[in-house]
């Protein structure tokens, strides 16, 4: 059963990986940091809500790691995992109050936390709090984008849930 | 909480942060003097009236050099080694409230507040 | 309607209190004449008018002692008689100024009289450039080896003349600061004709800030400083000039050449815990250049900090003063 579950993040983190990398080399749609859709983030709350939070973790500090060397940025290894850590940290302290049926109201939460960790770290690393002036746009991204990769995760677990959980449980 | 509900905090949200995005972009009305941070030390400043002849500065960080082409009245990043290159797609530097990044090399450029009144002078 | 009566009254009542609160009197400040210019004393705190009082006579005192000009001072004297026994201030000053003068490679020389007299700089005599043989002969009683000191005893050579034009307003405001000090005054700016000198803090516990004049439009500044507690001086071609046949001659002669110091600067502005020295290293930059002065900078970056402005307008400024400088001009750190 453990294996299953086991075998089950490893598949889920791998298209993660693969989703990471393929947005990432979309060439980005504005000049500002952090203005993105993070399709993976998709797999994260799928994990999250199909096989508990330990797998979600372990797929989230995997993902953030080896996509940082694929992608052979290094520098934004450390603004994906302070954002990363934070706004999952925000998903398993808030999940008990959001059924699935309201996921994505939480992934929008988490992704505007993530948004806000990434500033935070950026502002800590330059030394420029004007940064800040950023907040409304990475707010307004971290709404829309949060929205859509949380309806993504909900849609696809309202057909695959009861599946899954019988496959896991056997 | 209901889904209706959080639509509408959501919506009213985006609203109120398209609200003070334009309030930034409207009243930081941009000045002519630019300052050129690295590691959030001011390298240079230059009055971007006074620039006659375009002119490239670079700068080396840890991940390779960016070139920041300076004409009159203008400033942008003409080039960069890092992966991403943000701060080249940035394009010319316009307003107070968007700086010209480059989270790599640690590089910031924006425009300055301008000088305040004297309480004496020197040299007169 | 009487809620808005009792409002107005309220507001009224605010302003005048937030009006009375900014106590006008705390401020005291002497504008007077001395060392051939304008000088002003702003001092704020209880024993204010009396400091500011005893900080003028002092400068008084000084003027009588250094001027070159005045014919009972002791330079005078000296300059006349080539040997004379010297009060302990004019003894310090002539000491500083050689130490200053070994420091800047002898770009700083009180020696440097006889020139200022064959360029006319002083009153009673015409501005004019002086023939080569004129320039050769007071050359040869320039240079600091030319005085002796022995005990308060000083003596020149038989060609030598001091002017201590550019140390004696430094050295005063220093004099000032102490005088201030002495009488309890804890914030206060002193401008001695543009040697600016801030004796702590403004009273609300902010920087004071100093313009720095543009030389090209004395109305205009061309950056600020903001500094506690420090000396800043500002030397500069523009200050003092005549013209002959198109060309413009300035009052900064290099002792090296006897000519008017070309170094490539228009001005040159220092920012010094020591008033004498700032005073003294303002004109020694200025004749020494751009790049010397890095050089002595990279030495005695303790010491001082400098702000540059060079014959094509570029603003250079010395790294301690980052945090300091603000210009609406572009600048570059040296």
């Amino acid at each position: 059963m453990k294996t299953k579950k086991m075998i089950f993040t490893s598949v889920l983190t791998a298209l993660a990986l693969v989703s990471f990398v393929i947005e990432a080399s979309i060439p980005p749609l504005t000049p500002i940091y952090g203005v993105k859709l993070g399709i993976a983030n998709i797999f994260t709350l799928f994990t999250l809500y199909s096989i508990g939070a330990p797998y979600a973790f372990a797929l989230l500090i995997l993902r953030i790691t080896i996509g940082s060397i694929f992608t052979g940025q290094l520098v934004s290894f450390l603004y994906s995992l302070a954002g990363g850590l934070l706004s999952f940290l925000l998903m398993i302290l808030l999940k008990r109050f959001f059924p699935l049926r309201q996921l994505w109201v939480l992934s929008v939460l988490c992704a505007v936390t993530h948004n806000l960790g990434q500033l935070l770290t950026a502002v800590l690393i330059t030394q420029t709090p004007q940064l800040m002036y950023y907040l409304p746009v990475l707010a307004v991204s971290g709404i829309i984008a949060g929205a859509f990769t949380g309806l993504c995760a909900q849609l696809v677990l309202k057909r695959l849930q009861k599946q899954i959980s019988k496959q896991l449980n056997t | 909480m209901k889904t209706r509900t959080w639509i509408i905090i959501f919506s009213l949200a985006c609203v109120l942060c398209v609200c003070v995005w334009l309030y930034f972009s409207a009243f930081l009305s941009p000045s002519e003097t630019v300052g050129i941070y690295q590691d959030g030390v001011l390298v240079k400043q230059i009055d971007l009236s006074s620039v006659t002849q375009p002119e490239e500065i670079t700068l080396s960080g840890e991940y390779g050099d960016n070139v920041i082409l300076v004409s009159h009245g203008h400033i942008k990043m003409q080039s960069a080694d890092c992966p991403d290159k943000l701060c080249v797609k940035h394009g010319e530097l316009k307003s107070s409230a968007s700086p010209i990044v480059c989270l790599p090399n640690k590089i910031v450029i924006k425009f300055e507040d301008n000088a305040p009144s004297a309480d004496a002078m020197t040299g007169r | 309607m009487k809620l808005l009566r009792l409002f107005c009254i309220f507001i009224a009542a605010v302003t005048a209190i937030s009006f009375g609160g900014c106590d006008i009197g705390s401020v005291y400040s002497s504008e007077f004449f001395a060392m051939d210019t304008v000088m002003t004393i702003t001092a704020y705190g209880d024993n204010r008018e009396n400091a500011v009082s005893a900080a003028q006579d002092r400068i008084y005192e000084l003027d009588d002692l250094l001027s070159v000009q005045k014919e009972d001072s002791e330079i005078y004297k000296l300059n006349r008689e080539k040997s004379l026994s010297v009060s302990p201030d004019t003894l310090s000053v002539i000491k500083r100024s050689k130490e200053i003068s070994s420091l800047t490679d002898n770009c700083f020389d009180i020696t440097c009289e006889p020139l200022m007299r064959a360029w006319g700089f002083y009153s009673g005599l015409k501005n004019k450039v002086p023939s080569q043989d004129e320039i050769e002969t007071a050359l040869k009683g320039v240079g600091t080896e030319h005085i002796k000191i022995d005990k308060n005893t000083v003596t020149l050579d038989k060609n030598t003349s001091l002017d201590l034009g550019a140390v004696a307003k430094g050295y005063a405001s220093g004099e000032v600061y102490r005088v201030l000090k002495e009488n309890g005054v804890s914030s206060a700016l002193i401008s001695l004709g543009g040697n600016v000198r801030a004796v702590g803090s403004k009273p609300d516990g902010s920087d004071w800030s100093v313009a720095i004049c543009d030389p090209d439009d004395s109305t205009k500044q061309a950056g600020t400083l903001k500094i506690s507690d420090t000396a800043v001086v500002t030397s500069g071609g523009y200050q003092r000039y005549f013209e002959e046949n198109g060309q413009i001659y300035h009052h900064i002669i290099d002792t090296e050449t006897g000519y008017p110091a070309n170094s490539g600067l228009k001005s040159v502005t220092v920012v010094s815990q020591d008033d004498t020295l700032a005073d003294g290293l303002s004109t020694a930059l200025f004749v020494m250049g751009l790049q010397n002065a890095k050089k002595l900078y990279a030495d005695n970056s303790s010491l001082f900090g400098a702000v540059f402005i060079t014959d094509d307008n570029k603003i250079y400024i010395t790294d301690n003063l980052i945090n300091n400088f603000s210009s609406e001009r572009s600048f570059e750190i040296i």
